[in-house]
């Protein structure tokens, strides 16, 4: 299943990758990250003056010999986090037509699970819709997804679920966020969003923001196609349909149009990546048409999601 | 501008799809979009879409389209070719009955008239024009005319007469000048003139005998007038019972509805302005009817009218000239006594008819005019009687009727054509006994009616026919030598009686619009070669003088309007009538029964169509060629000003 997606060769450059946390996590479990704070590993870290109840054990006697004064020999800390992958599930994905947005999307997060995964780092994958508003959804028990894994064997599960999903509904973001986080708590570490994020600005602030301050280090991949950015090709008059919220609007196709058209779209992005870079979550625009394997193994590591 | 190709219009039928086009590419599609935000800050369209607006692509590419068109057509300028051309135009007016049927305010023949108006206004400086009216007979009325002015004033002139229809011969000039135009043309050094004949009338050009192969050549058939119901008179005989006892005229009308409705209607009979008879009339659609107009009616002319009128009201109308009551006075010349006998014998026998025997010897042509008939046994006068002729065996060195052979004997009547007035009734005459005939040879004017048969082949034993303005009637057989108080005779006296009424009825009273009238004046009998002068004075007080050798029938051929017409001069004074019955005049309905047609050799040999003009449709093949790199370049201009998509950009941290 995985090598029908991806090549071998591809598989081979992502095993060589991590995900890449910009903040370090006190967690339970021991991983194969170092962490730079104190901890039981082997590594030495530094050397700090004996206070009175630390371990007289850790005290280094030959420091002691030399100087006789007490000093005690720290060492970092062996981590594991966890990276979440959250896919957009809502109907949006779908649409346009043929830009394979969601195709798209669920790619990125089964090659952004197996880097993960080949770190043995725990993996989470869910995706995301509106509950309450979907009419089509009959089983929705694919919004919490499969449990965590550490194992590169995981993939396989990650992938029959990804590829199991049909979006529909429309974008409850905050909603199943607060919900998400509470099932998954003490799960600290990568949080990845993919997302169209043609959703209301305040909605997405609200749930990036939610995520902030539950100490996840955030990464936001926003997947567009080239049918979004330009949707007027053979159109001279249409009333244009809102798949979520079924909103409508009649529009006849002029220049001036389509200037206002790309103006707006692109103020919509540019206000998610000024909130992004103000807030210090990473950004990226994953353009459907453009070469998928080139912007994992290049554009991703370059903009630090993976390195 | 002119087009050589017409057909090509028929690509104008790519104008529609056009648009068509244009309206689909314009109409209102739903479109999904995943989410409305970038589409709200676009105003709400309030144009709808299902009106078509046409761009400036849409402008250009209609030219182009319409220049394709005219390039189809072929055209060519009117203007350059006229300098270099000298033309000849040949115009054909019908001016038959049926033209003055009313289209409308107008009668067909006003319309023609207005097509050769405009025809005229075209003609150059260096054309001329001849004008050939299509009545009974064709009569040229301009002969290559050049001043326009003059040939207009003519045309304001000519007016339709009451005839049948004549466009075959006058057609057959008109060719004849297309044909002589067409020779000198070709002729080396000959004239550059191009001669075109155009025929204006309400026949089409299949009925008159042109096809396809004058398509585009120098006929030009112009057709007038719609399909159209009418009811008319289409006959009216009158019948006069010559051996009758009373003696009394008949006139019998047959009426008949050339359209698809059911016609009801009044027939009317007047005399001197009073109404003598009326008789309603209804028919179906296609339906004739035929009716004895009155029971006695009186001496002189009875008009019988058709009403209420309708699109054509010549043929509602017709006149009947009653002769009155006359003893039928018959001269016998015979040196037989026998004959002599029993001619009178029979003459007794019959009420209104007095006959005198004579003696050959004692003829004289003048003394005739107070008979109606004379009747030669076997002798022959040097000058003719101006009255109807009977010969009986007529000699050998026969002036009147070529003998061929002087006797033949062994022969019986054979056959006899029983649907001439001479051939009625004779059944049995087979069983009547001939001694011998003399062997006629029938000369152009006569018709064999009774007929035997020899050994060399047919002869003719009664010739019936007129010579010289008289009823003729030839009998091979001797008629004297037949015992006609024999019941086994009586086909025989029957056929002598026949032929004696027949040369008694003046059926001339009456002819029919555009044929000739003929008469034998008794009064113009005189010294051989002297003329007498008439006047003719016709139903729109029109008078014309016409004059009669001695001897010799008065011909009058402008019978050109129905009604009555006065003869005098002299002693004379005479009245006939003129009518139109012809159905194929009267049916307005298309071309089902129409006159003659010209032939398809005559057709063939003068169509051979002029010099095309310069064809310019190379002018508009450049102009679709420039406007089709206008539209790809305003095409690709509009390609250039769409948006193209962002590419792939990685966002920062």
């Amino acid at each position: 299943m995985l090598t029908k997606i991806f090549s071998p060769e591809f598989l081979r450059r992502l095993e060589a990758l991590a995900i890449r946390s910009l903040k370090e996590f006190r967690t339970s479990r021991k991983g194969d990250r170092i962490a730079n704070i104190s901890g039981t590993s082997i590594e030495f870290a530094d050397y700090r003056k004996y206070l009175p109840g630390d371990e007289i054990r850790h005290i280094d006697w030959n420091i002691y010999g030399r100087t006789e004064r007490l000093y005690l020999k720290t060492f970092k800390e062996d981590i594991d986090f966890s990276t979440h992958v959250l896919i957009d599930a809502s109907k949006s994905m779908l649409f346009p037509e043929g830009d394979g947005k969601f195709d798209c999307a669920r790619k990125l997060a089964l090659a952004l699970c197996y880097v993960g995964l080949s770190t043995h780092s725990s993996v989470k994958v869910a995706a995301f819709s509106d509950l309450e508003t979907s009419d089509a959804l009959t089983d929705t028990s694919f919004l919490n997804g499969p449990p965590f894994f550490s194992k590169r064997s995981g993939i396989f599960s990650i992938s029959d679920y990804l590829f199991g999903i049909t979006p529909g509904g429309g974008t409850d973001f905050v909603g199943y966020l607060q919900r998400y986080t509470s099932l998954t708590r003490g799960h600290r570490g990568v949080f990845i969003v993919l997302s169209d994020f043609l959703f209301e600005p305040a909605a997405r602030r609200r749930g990036l923001n939610l995520l902030r301050y539950l100490n996840y280090d955030v990464k936001v991949i926003q997947v567009l196609g080239p049918r979004e950015m330009d949707p007027f090709k053979g159109i001279s008059s249409a009333e244009v349909v809102d798949v979520e919220t079924h909103e409508r609007r009649t529009i006849s196709v002029t220049p001036a149009v389509r200037r206002k058209y790309a103006d707006a779209l692109e103020g919509h992005i540019s206000d998610l990546r000024t909130f992004c870079r103000a807030n210090r979550i990473i950004y990226a625009l994953a353009l459907t048409d453009a070469d998928f394997e080139s912007f994992v193994l290049r554009e991703l590591p370059r903009i630090g999601i993976i390195k | 501008m002119g087009f050589l190709n017409l057909a090509g219009l028929a690509y104008l039928a790519s104008v529609p799809v056009l648009v068509w086009i244009y309206r689909r590419s314009r109409k209102k599609r739903r479109v999904e979009i995943s989410s409305i935000i970038p589409w709200r800050v676009l105003k709400e369209s309030v144009v709808r879409s299902s009106l078509f607006r046409a761009d400036l692509l849409f402008w250009v590419q209609l030219a182009l389209l319409l220049a394709l068109v005219l390039a189809a057509c072929r055209p060519y300028w009117r203007r350059a070719a006229a300098p270099d051309r000298r033309r000849h135009f040949v115009v054909v007016m019908d001016r038959s009955a049926s033209m003055q049927a009313l289209e409308g305010e107008k009668s067909r023949f006003d319309l023609a008239r207005d097509r050769v108006m405009k025809l005229a206004r075209r003609l150059g400086a260096r054309d001329r024009v001849t004008l050939i009216a299509a009545g009974a007979r064709p009569a040229v009325l301009a002969a290559g005319e050049a001043d326009r002015a003059r040939f207009e004033a003519m045309l304001r002139g000519l007016e339709p007469a009451d005839t049948a229809d004549g466009m075959a011969p006058a057609l057959g000039m008109g060719m004849a000048l297309l044909r002589e135009g067409e020779k000198r043309r070709r002729a080396p050094g000959g004239e550059a003139e191009e001669t075109h004949l155009y025929a204006f009338t309400d026949r089409s050009a299949e009925s008159l005998g042109f096809g396809k192969e004058t398509a585009g050549g120098a006929i030009h058939v112009e057709r007038v007038g719609l399909p159209k119901g009418n009811a008319a008179i289409t006959s009216l005989s009158v019948y006069t019972d010559l051996f009758s006892s009373r003696q009394t005229a008949s006139a019998y009308v047959t009426v008949e509805n050339l359209s698809s409705v059911r016609y009801s209607g009044t027939l009317r009979a007047l005399a001197g302005g009073r109404e003598i008879a009326s008789q309603p009339v209804a028919l179906a659609p296609g339906a004739a009817f035929t009716t004895a107009v009155g029971e006695a009616l009186p001496e002189g002319l009875v008009e019988i009218a058709l009403d209420p009128p309708d699109a054509l009201r010549v043929d509602n109308r017709a006149w009947a000239m009653l002769a009155g009551r006359r003893t039928e006075r018959i001269a016998l010349f015979t040196r037989d006594q026998a004959c002599a006998r029993a001619f009178k014998d029979l003459a007794a026998a019959i009420p209104h008819v007095e006959l005198t025997a004579l003696d050959p010897a004692h003829y004289s042509s003048t003394d005739m005019a107070s008979y109606h008939t004379a009747v030669f046994h076997r002798c022959e006068p040097e000058r003719l009687p101006a009255s109807n002729l009977l010969l009986i065996c007529p000699p050998v060195r026969s002036a009147i009727v070529p003998v061929r052979g002087e006797w033949a004997t062994g022969i019986e009547f054979l056959n006899w054509d029983e649907s001439h007035p001479v051939g009625e009734n004779l059944r049995g005459l087979n069983d009547v006994p001939l001694s011998g005939a003399r062997v006629l040879s029938p000369p152009p004017w006569a018709k064999p009616v009774v007929i035997s048969a020899t050994k060399g082949g047919d002869i003719s034993l009664v010739l019936c026919g007129r010579a010289r303005g008289r009823k003729v009637v030839v009998m091979g057989y001797d008629a004297a030598e037949i015992d006609y108080r024999k019941a086994g005779s009586l086909p025989a006296l029957v056929l002598l009686l026949n032929s004696l009424k027949w040369l008694g009825t003046d059926e001339r009273a009456q002819v029919k619009t555009g044929e000739p009238y003929e008469a034998l004046l008794p009064e113009a009998s005189g010294a051989a070669g002297t003329a007498k002068s008439f006047t003719v004075i016709d139903p729109r007080g029109k008078e014309t003088a016409v004059s009669a050798a001695a001897g010799e029938p008065l011909v009058f051929a402008g019978t050109d309007y129905t009604g009555r017409y006065l003869l005098s001069g002299g002693e004379v004074n005479r009245s006939f009538a003129a009518n139109l019955c012809s159905r194929a005049e009267s049916d307005l309905r298309g071309d089902g029964e129409m006159g003659d047609r010209v032939t398809v050799e005559e057709v063939v040999s003068v169509s051979v169509p002029p010099p095309p003009p310069p064809d310019r449709s190379a002018v508009f093949l450049l102009a679709a060629a420039a406007l089709m790199l206008a539209d790809w370049l305003l095409f690709s201009a509009r390609r250039r000003a769409k948006p193209s998509p962002t590419p792939v950009e990685g966002g920062d941290s």
